[in-house]
């Protein structure tokens, strides 16, 4: 298992995350250990994949690295030297989120525009770009209640981009989207790791996860088992690697 | 900059408690007020005594306006002469377990704040709930305890109605005689009293005399005695004469007395007339 | 670069408004007309409007237009994941906080408004006697009756902090409830303490009530306006506090 030294206070680190550790119902009488002691670190202009069984704790990993959720106590995360609940890594951020608004009156514009107000930037182009390289064009003034899964879920991931933030939160992308979907957004992804965001995703597509990223982790029962580069690894060695750690770890 | 900031809680804080201190001072800062509030049943007893009215204030403490009226008009300096001077001054807290029911029920208190004005003998004579007094409040409140007196004799009928009933029945007319410009409350004081009726039942019948426009006429046929007013005229079924005295100050305050001044100006028991005698009583 | 709040601010106008909130408060101000003209045929002298209008707002309007727009006023946002994209934005919780609370009480001054207008517009065909109308004091229940709804919102957002769906409001009325006849139970047991005129303010928050009942031409009642204040105040910070406490992202549960 690799275990790089963490300089938390180094702002070319994206994550910095030492300790990490997440008990629910601590003082009840069967406390769940969702994460066990995870450290790792990503590097600005990387794109990290997370993989791992139903269970394993990427959701939990990913909610503490987002500051949703707070770990115990002695865990340390850092976002380019910044507290995760912070409005200095907020405004370095973007996620991309599974949400079911039940407005009538929120749009598509609008949300996206709201993302721009609040970053502080004044970029309509980019609104009707990114609409477009998603074919949205058409249902930019339709309510996003109003959309089915798949083009939520592209609104999403154009949300998380919009204000290129130096490093984006991805959970599942491409879980409800189409074959030329995914092809859209893993060109997608080939850009903006071009224009040097990082980006963290959490996927189950194996296949994915070998295509577009720089490293794997693999985390299995809260604990991260490993943690490699894809560079070394040849293509479809991944789906072995990933057997070999579900048998060591017994599932 | 933590996205959860709580710099704003202290202030909000210490603006919350400053407000209600200062609150509370207000509320009970001693108000300078002279008037002196009794127990509704002890006033009764000292009005009785003195012959005068009394007001009675039914509050809470979580009365509102009730509050404002203690701070506005019961600190007004002619207001509250007025009110120590004419009346004795009476307080009911409405959730006193010990005035509640008596309150609610003999008093008919459905409102808050309710002021009630009594005769010294205890009957109610005017009553306002709220604090309706019109703008300014303080100068309708002070108009109508100024002005309020006790009427008993405006109800009664008018001369000619009383007249028609004394023929019917053979009674006495009681003419009160008492000019416009006089006050007419201590002459309904004199009459206040349920004993007093009791001995006139059927025996004589009240009316009411001014020196009014429209009684003018009336007033002057009257054989009045010369000077102080008010008056009181006894008159057979004939408009004849039987008796008359001055209402004077210990006949206010004693019903004996007004009673004996009655009585003997009332017609003695007539003895039944004999079979076949007629009649002869000028009409 | 604009002010977060007012961007969530304009956010939760444009979020918010549009057919059943206007289609609401119309209906709420016709049940306040329709509520005066019912009230002004039982003939009682001539009719007072500024104490009619205030009866109904403080008894009627104001606690319809309050739950039409606090119910689940925080935990509808945290719920369907609202809350947590705004929060994973540059912005702080109390700025969400106070775009949620002030937008709905435009919304409830735009109510107030409507049931005010629609009153008063029902006087030219009822053929009534009306007392001199006092603009002094129709100032002064208008503004009331703001304080008063901001003070029930504020509690609301603070109760939905912490309840799902209309329990916020539920608890309110409970509250309500519980609180007088808990004030009548002390009341007939302390009734000559001057501890019970503090104590009422703990019971149930109704300082803005109290100052307009307690108002007149020579009377302005400072320490009830106080009350009002403190109670807005005090639990605008429990609401601020209980905002940052809870856990925004409610996805997983």
């Amino acid at each position: 298992m690799n275990r790089a030294t963490i300089p938390s206070n180094n702002r070319s680190v994206a994550i910095a995350a030492r300790s990490i550790s997440k008990t629910y119902s601590p003082s009840s009488k069967s406390p769940v250990q969702a994460l066990q002691n995870i450290n790792f670190e990503m590097l600005g202009g990387e794109i990290v994949g997370l993989i791992g069984p139903n269970g394993a704790g990427k959701s939990t990993l990913m909610r503490i690295l987002l500051g949703l959720l707070p770990p115990d106590g002695g865990s340390d995360v850092r976002i380019f030297g910044h507290h995760p609940e912070s409005i200095e890594s907020r405004a370095l951020i973007g996620y991309q989120a599974d949400s079911q608004f039940r407005s009538k009156t929120v749009r598509v514009r609008n949300f996206l525009q709201l993302r721009c107000d609040l970053a502080g930037s004044d970029r309509r182009e980019t609104i009707d770009e990114f609409l477009n390289s998603f074919t949205l064009t058409d249902a930019a003034s339709r309510p996003l209640s109003a959309l089915s899964k798949g083009m939520r879920q592209k609104v999403e991931l154009i949300f998380a981009f919009l204000t290129f933030p130096k490093l984006v939160f991805l959970d599942e992308p491409t879980a409800s989207l189409d074959p030329p979907s995914v092809f859209e957004l893993r060109e997608f992804l080939a850009r903006r790791k071009k224009e040097g965001i990082s980006v963290f995703f959490s996927s189950h597509n194996l296949t994915e996860v070998e295509q577009v990223c720089d490293r794997v982790l693999f985390i299995n029962h809260g604990r991260l088992l490993a943690d490699h580069s894809m560079q070394a690894m040849k293509l479809g060695s991944l789906e072995k690697l990933f057997k070999k750690y579900l048998l060591e770890t017994g599932k | 900059m933590n996205q959860r900031e709580t710099i704003f809680l202290k202030p909000l804080l210490a603006v919350t408690l400053v407000c209600a201190i200062v609150a509370s001072v207000l509320e009970y800062w001693p108000q300078t007020s002279s008037l002196e509030w009794k127990s509704f049943d002890e006033a009764q007893r000292v009005a009785r005594a003195l012959n005068k009215p009394v007001f009675l204030d039914v509050y809470a403490n979580w009365c509102g306006p009730c509050r404002m009226m203690d701070r506005t008009v019961f600190t007004d300096d002619s207001v509250r002469r007025i009110m120590n001077e004419k009346y004795v001054l009476a307080k009911i807290n409405i959730d006193d377990p010990a005035w509640r029911e008596r309150a609610t029920s003999n008093l008919r208190v459905n409102a808050l704040p309710t002021y009630l004005i009594f005769s010294p003998k205890g009957k109610e004579w005017s009553r306002k709930v709220g604090v309706d007094f019109g703008n300014p409040v303080v100068s309708g409140f002070k108009a109508w305890i100024a002005d309020s007196s006790y009427n008993l004799l405006r109800k009664w009928q008018r001369y000619h109605e009383a007249m028609v009933v004394v023929r019917s029945h053979r009674w006495s007319l009681m003419v009160v005689v008492v000019p416009e410009s006089t006050d007419l409350e201590p002459a309904s004081l004199a009459f206040e009293s349920d004993s007093l009726w009791k001995f006139l039942e059927g025996k004589i019948t009240p009316t009411l005399v001014t020196d009014s426009p429209a009684d003018s006429a009336l007033y002057r046929s009257l054989p009045l005695l010369p000077g102080r007013m008010p008056q009181v005229l006894i008159l057979d079924r004939n408009e004849r004469l039987l008796g008359r005295f001055y209402i004077d100050e210990q006949m206010r305050s004693n019903e004996i007395m007004l009673v004996d001044a009655l009585r003997q100006y009332l017609p003695k028991e007539e003895p039944l007339p004999a079979l076949g005698e007629l009649d002869h009583s000028p009409r | 670069m604009k002010s977060p709040v007012w961007i969530l601010f304009k956010a939760e106008f444009k979020r918010r408004w549009g057919l059943i909130p206007i289609i609401g408060i119309f209906v709420i101000g016709a049940m306040a007309a329709i509520s005066f003209i019912l009230m002004s045929i039982i003939p009682r002298g001539p009719i007072d409007i500024v104490k009619s209008l205030q009866f109904l707002l403080f008894v009627f309007s104001v606690p319809l237009i309050v739950i039409f727009f606090g119910t689940d006023l925080i935990a509808a946002d945290i719920y369907d994941g609202w809350l947590r994209s705004i929060l994973l934005q540059p912005v702080k919780r109390h700025h969400y906080l106070s775009a949620r609370l002030f937008s709905s009480l435009g919304f409830t001054a735009v109510g107030i408004t409507i049931a005010v207008l629609s009153v008063l517009a029902t006087i030219p065909f009822q053929h009534k006697l009306y007392a001199p109308f006092d603009t002094e004091e129709f100032v002064v229940v208008c503004i009331g009756a703001l304080g008063q709804a901001y003070v029930y919102l504020s509690i609301l957002a603070t109760l939905s902090c912490w309840l799902k769906g209309f329990m916020n409001v539920a608890v309110l009325v409970g509250w309500w409830i519980g609180g007088g006849l808990l004030y009548q139970y002390v009341s007939s047991k302390y009734w000559d303490s001057a501890v019970l005129t503090i104590a009422k303010e703990f019971i149930f928050p109704s300082g803005f009530v109290d100052a307009v009942s307690a108002f007149s031409v020579d009377y302005f009642p400072v320490s009830e306006f106080l009350w009002g204040i403190a109670n807005a105040t005090g639990w605008l910070a429990v609401a601020y506090w209980s905002m940052n406490k809870i856990q925004i992202d409610r996805s997983f549960e």
